[in-house]
């Protein structure tokens, strides 16, 4: 029997971050509702820090879906934490930068600060009663050690499902498994977020899957920052003979929403 | 940075899949010094294409597709050293052939050869049956290739290219299709676990690993010397033989693969820019590109401004970025220079300050 993954959809978050777009509320709304009623697990819906019209079509979203979880995203932030907690999303995801490089040189702290903060943030993300995950920000430039202590560090804080993410598209499928099979040993549910920069986000997503990952981020049509993010379609295709999904997952079905929400979103 | 990888060579098959007809000698000439100068061992042609070129490029330089025995006989008569053939041609050429030209032959087999002893694909994770026989039969040829293998990775890909590997040693190149989406990945495992030789095309024209995406992985990972800071170039042959725009966002040779927008990343480029890139855009022969939209915050705001000959204050980019968000969606895209301008002119009157004084250095 096939093993079920789950599609993280961020095509309205990650997506819509490559540069020069900019989606229509009302079209994110019809796109959000178009995935839903196709059956993608989860939505990445937005980032409410972003201010109060991307936090009204959150609450929209969550108002009308009828069975995707919807997810809004965080920084490691009190502020966007209590902005998020008065949506009340069904998951409240918040990312760390896990590489010293981006500790030091974008947070310009240490990893003890870093490690410092999970506690409050992941607490006061809890109190609120939506599940939370941890992203593990540039997961695949991050020693492996501090990996590992990130994500025990979250689940100590009740956390379940951590997201390694390859921010910056520089991870090959034999260091996915070893780093996925790595954070499995933690005792939390591994999540992939891949970027496209060396052509290699499908295969990473397919290798994070065969490794034990079960949710898989995507876009549809691959948009995201810079050559994008792992290709809903593409992604189907390549991993549909070994996993199943949630939702018609056949070449024909999943052309037929890839049109459906480009025509939406006018990409 | 993983670790170092052996030694290996990559073969282009660029020339034969986009230049079959049409493009003038010094077109397909400048195209072949492109994609030699990426550091690639030699480039496929077909006889035409060899015959046009063997006269500008390294003979060394050039594999030669040939189709029977005539088109070796013209093309050896033009001075061409190496050459790849199928199973087929092969086994009709072997028995007579000297041994210092088997030694410059690749054979060439796909899942569906059947022209050669047994090699069908038995199902579509496992390597073609008859591996065995196909290594023993070319044993004296210089390389083998086998195309295909578009799904390795579903499977225990490490299994199988030790197996490859122990059958054919280092004389084994795979070229392996994109149909899954994993070429690059496949080649660059591959490579990585001690494979010979992979094939290659420019933007995977051919229908395996593109060219600019494995050079790419093997230099930002491994250290390799490929030099692809003239990809702007190739990119332009390609799109003019192929009559066709390469995506802006494909993979290490797409226009705008370094523009920039939302708020948290441009922070980090400005901090560093390694915090959001994977390599410099310079080493693809590209530049980062601040593009001002939706997700602009402050910081971008500022620089772009800046870059724009003005100065504005907190309290100004605070009434700016709303204004900024708000025509942005209107018009469904960022922002050009001059509506970028615009606002700011409006909202720097409306506030007070004096716009038309752009910042002293």
């Amino acid at each position: 029997m096939k093993k079920r993954l789950r599609i993280v959809d961020t095509t309205l978050r990650d997506g819509e971050q490559r540069a020069g777009l900019a989606f229509g509320t009302e079209e994110k709304l019809r796109c959000a509702l178009a995935l839903d009623e196709a059956g993608i697990d989860q939505i990445e819906a937005g980032i409410p820090s972003m201010g109060e019209e991307e936090q009204r079509l959150i609450r929209e979203i969550l108002r009308r879906r009828r069975h995707a979880r919807v997810a809004a995203w965080n920084r490691l932030r009190r502020e966007d934490i209590l902005q998020s907690l008065a949506l009340a999303p069904d998951i409240l995801h918040i990312t760390v930068p896990a590489s010293d490089l981006q500790i030091a040189q974008k947070l310009h702290k240490t990893r003890a600060f870093v490690l410092e903060q999970l506690p409050a943030c992941i607490g006061l993300a809890r109190s609120g009663g939506s599940e939370v995950t941890l992203g593990l920000e540039d997961a695949s430039r991050a020693d492996r050690e501090f990996l590992l202590r990130l994500a025990a560090a979250a689940k100590a804080c009740g956390v379940t499902r951590v997201r390694y993410a390859d921010t910056v598209g520089v991870a090959f499928p034999s260091k996915i498994a070893e780093d996925v099979r790595l954070l499995l040993g933690a005792g939390v549910e591994v999540e992939c977020h891949m970027h496209d920069d060396l052509g290699m986000a499908v295969a990473n997503s397919l290798e994070a899957a065969k490794s034990g990952a079960l949710y898989v981020d995507t876009t549809f049509a691959g948009i995201g920052e810079r050559a994008g993010n792992c290709d809903f379609r593409r992604f189907l295709l390549a991993a549909s003979p070994r996993f199943s999904f949630g939702f018609p997952s056949g070449e024909a079905e999943a052309q037929q929403l890839e049109d459906r929400i480009r025509e939406i979103l006018g990409i | 940075m993983a670790d170092s990888i052996g030694s290996f060579c990559i073969i282009d098959r660029t020339l034969p899949a986009l230049c079959a007809e049409g493009g003038t000698s010094s077109e397909l000439s400048a195209f072949s010094r492109g994609l030699l100068q990426t550091g690639v061992r030699r480039l496929e042609v077909s006889p035409r294409q060899f015959a046009a070129l063997c006269g500008r490029l390294p003979k060394t330089r050039l594999l030669v597709r040939a189709a029977g025995p005539d088109e070796i006989a013209f093309c050896r008569g033009l001075g061409a050293v190496f050459f790849v053939v199928d199973g087929g041609v092969f086994s009709s050429l072997r028995a007579d052939a000297a041994p210092d030209f088997l030694r410059r032959l690749t054979v060439e087999f796909a899942p569906e050869d059947a022209a050669f002893p047994p090699a069908r694909q038995a199902a579509s994770a496992e390597l073609p049956a008859g591996l065995r026989t196909i290594a023993a039969e070319t044993e004296k040829a210089g390389a083998v290739r086998l195309r295909g293998l578009e799904t390795v990775l579903e499977g225990d890909y490490g299994q199988a290219f030790r197996t490859l590997r122990g059958l054919f040693g280092s004389r084994l190149c795979l070229d392996i299709g994109d149909g899954a989406g994993c070429s690059t990945a496949a080649c660059y495992e591959w490579l990585r676990m001690g494979g010979g030789s992979a094939c290659v095309s420019f933007a995977g024209v051919a229908g395996g690993a593109p060219l600019e995406e494995l050079l790419a992985a093997l230099s930002v990972l491994n250290g390799g010397r490929f030099e692809l800071s003239d990809i702007p170039a190739l990119r332009r042959h390609y799109e003019s033989a192929a009559h066709a725009r390469l995506s802006p966002f494909k993979a290490v040779s797409g226009t705008d693969i370094f523009a920039f927008e939302s708020g948290i990343h441009a922070d980090g480029i400005f901090k560093n820019p390694a915090n959001y890139e994977p390599f410099a855009p310079e080493s693809v022969g590209n530049r980062r590109k601040l593009v001002i939209g939706k997700h602009s915050g402050s910081a971008a705001l500022r620089a772009k401004l800046r870059e724009l000959g003005f100065s504005p204050d907190e309290a100004l980019l605070r009434r700016l970025g709303p204004l900024v968000r708000a025509c942005s969606m209107r018009q469904k895209r960022g922002l050009r220079d001059d509506e970028l301008r615009r606002i700011y002119l409006g909202a720097a009157e409306g506030y007070g300050a004096n716009p038309a004084l752009p910042n002293r250095a």
